[in-house]
C-alpha cells in the first residue's frame, strides 16, 4: 500500500499540453466571460464588449492555425477522428473499456471544435451586430448593412451564445465526469501541461510546438481579424 | 331602485372605459417619450462618434430630457397596458421593481453626467454611462419586433 502511494506520487510525468496552448485556452475562457460579464452588467462601457470580440475571433483564428503547425496534441490532424471511430469511443465509455488519449479524445477533439466554431459565429455575428436604433452599441460591419440584416445577425449572436451555454456545460460536465468517476485529472493537466504517464492510446508524451511558431500565428491571427475587418468595411 | 341599477351600469361603463382610456393613454404617452429620446439621441450620438461637432448646451438639454422623462415613465407602465402595438416585454410587470429602478437610475445618470459634462472630452468619458440605462433596460424589457 505504502509502494503503491510512493510509486504513484513518484510516477513520471508526461507533457501533453504545450505552453501555447494552455495559454490559448485560458485566454479563450477569460475572453469569453469577460464579454458575458461585459454585457450584462457593462452597459455603460459597451467598447469591453466590443474588444472583447476582437480578442475572441483573434484567438480562434490563432487556434486554428496552431492546430495545424502547433504542438502534436494541438494539432487538429492528431485528434479529429472519423465520425465511427468517434462513436465507437463514445460506446467504449459506456461500457467503461474506453482507451485513454494524452490529448483530447474522440469526442473532446469534436467539443474543441463544437467550442471553436460556436466562439467565432459569435464574434462573426457582432460584427454585424447593432442595438435596434444603431445609438448604443455596433459592431464595425453593421453601418452599411440593412435593418433586417442587422436583426439577422442580432438573433445569429443570441441564438449562438444560447448554443456555446450548452456546449459550456456539456464541457465542464464531460471534465467532471472524468475527473470524478475516471479518476483522471484533466482540468490541472490544462494548468500545469502535465499528466502522469502511461499507455495513451495516441501518443506516450507531446512535442511541444514552437514558442517562434506561436507568435508568428498569433500576429497572423491578428492581421487576419484586422486585415479582414479593414477590407470589409 | 330601476334608476339605481341604471346609474350603477353607467357607472361601471363609464369606469371601464375611463381605464381603457388611461391605458391607451399610458402607452401612448410612453412611447411619445422614448420616441423623444431616441430623436434627441441621435445627434449626440453623432458628436460621440465626431460626425457632428460637440455641443454642449445640447448634450445638457438631451440629458434634461431623460432626466424629465425617466421621472414620469415608471407610472406610464399601468398593469393594464401589457398588450396592443407595444414593444414593452411581460416581463416589466414581473419584475416592475427592478424595471422602476432601470428609470431612477436613469435620471440620477443624467443629472450626475449633466453636472460632469463641461468640455469634450468629459463629454465623452460620461455619456456612454447614461446611454448604458437605455441598454440595460432594452436588452431586458423591450421585445424586437
Amino acid at each position: 500500500m505504502t509502494d503503491a502511494t510512493v510509486s504513484s506520487s513518484a510516477a513520471p510525468q508526461v507533457l501533453a499540453w504545450d505552453g501555447p496552448t494552455r495559454l490559448f485556452k485560458w485566454a479563450l475562457v477569460a475572453t469569453v466571460v469577460s464579454a458575458w460579464v461585459s454585457n450584462k452588467y457593462g452597459a455603460g462601457n459597451v467598447a469591453w464588449h466590443v474588444w472583447n470580440g476582437y480578442a475572441v475571433l483573434v484567438l480562434v483564428v490563432f487556434r486554428l492555425l496552431w492546430g495545424l503547425v502547433g504542438g502534436s496534441t494541438a494539432r487538429f490532424a492528431g485528434f479529429l477522428r472519423a465520425p465511427l471511430a468517434t462513436i465507437r469511443y463514445g460506446l467504449d465509455l459506456l461500457r467503461g473499456r474506453e482507451a485513454h488519449y494524452l490529448g483530447h479524445n474522440p469526442l473532446g477533439g469534436w467539443m474543441v471544435m463544437v467550442l471553436l466554431g460556436l466562439a467565432a459565429v459569435m464574434g462573426l455575428s457582432g460584427l454585424f451586430n447593432a442595438d435596434t436604433d444603431r445609438m448604443i452599441i455596433e459592431g464595425p460591419l453593421s453601418a452599411k448593412l440593412s435593418d433586417a440584416a442587422v436583426s439577422l445577425a442580432h438573433r445569429i449572436h443570441h441564438q449562438a451564445f444560447d448554443l456555446l451555454l450548452i456546449a459550456i456545460v456539456l464541457h465542464l460536465a464531460a471534465v467532471a465526469f472524468h475527473s470524478v468517476v475516471k479518476k483522471e485529472r484533466l482540468a490541472p493537466a490544462m494548468v500545469t501541461g502535465r499528466k502522469p504517464a502511461r499507455d495513451y492510446a495516441d501518443m506516450a508524451a507531446a512535442t511541444p510546438g514552437s514558442i517562434g511558431l506561436a507568435i508568428g500565428c498569433l500576429v497572423a491571427a491578428g492581421l487576419i481579424v484586422w486585415g479582414g475587418i479593414w477590407i470589409a468595411r | 331602485m330601476k334608476t339605481l341599477q341604471i346609474l350603477a351600469l353607467v357607472g361601471l361603463t363609464a369606469g371601464v372605459s375611463v381605464g381603457a382610456a388611461f391605458a391607451a393613454d399610458a402607452l401612448g404617452e410612453r412611447q411619445t417619450i422614448l420616441k423623444g429620446f431616441g430623436d434627441e439621441t441621435r445627434p449626440v450620438v453623432a458628436m460621440m462618434k465626431g460626425e457632428a461637432p460637440f455641443d454642449l448646451a445640447k448634450v445638457k438639454a438631451t440629458l434634461a430630457t431623460y432626466a424629465e422623462g425617466a421621472a414620469k415613465l415608471p407610472g406610464l407602465f399601468p398593469d393594464n397596458s401589457r398588450t396592443g402595438k407595444t414593444e414593452a416585454s411581460p416581463k416589466i410587470w414581473d419584475e416592475k421593481t427592478k424595471f422602476d429602478g432601470i428609470f431612477a437610475k436613469l435620471k440620477t445618470d443624467s443629472e450626475t453626467a449633466s453636472a460632469a459634462i463641461t468640455d469634450q472630452a468629459s463629454f465623452k468619458a460620461n455619456f456612454p454611462k447614461v446611454l448604458g440605462n437605455c441598454k440595460a433596460c432594452h436588452d431586458d424589457y423591450r421585445v424586437k419586433k
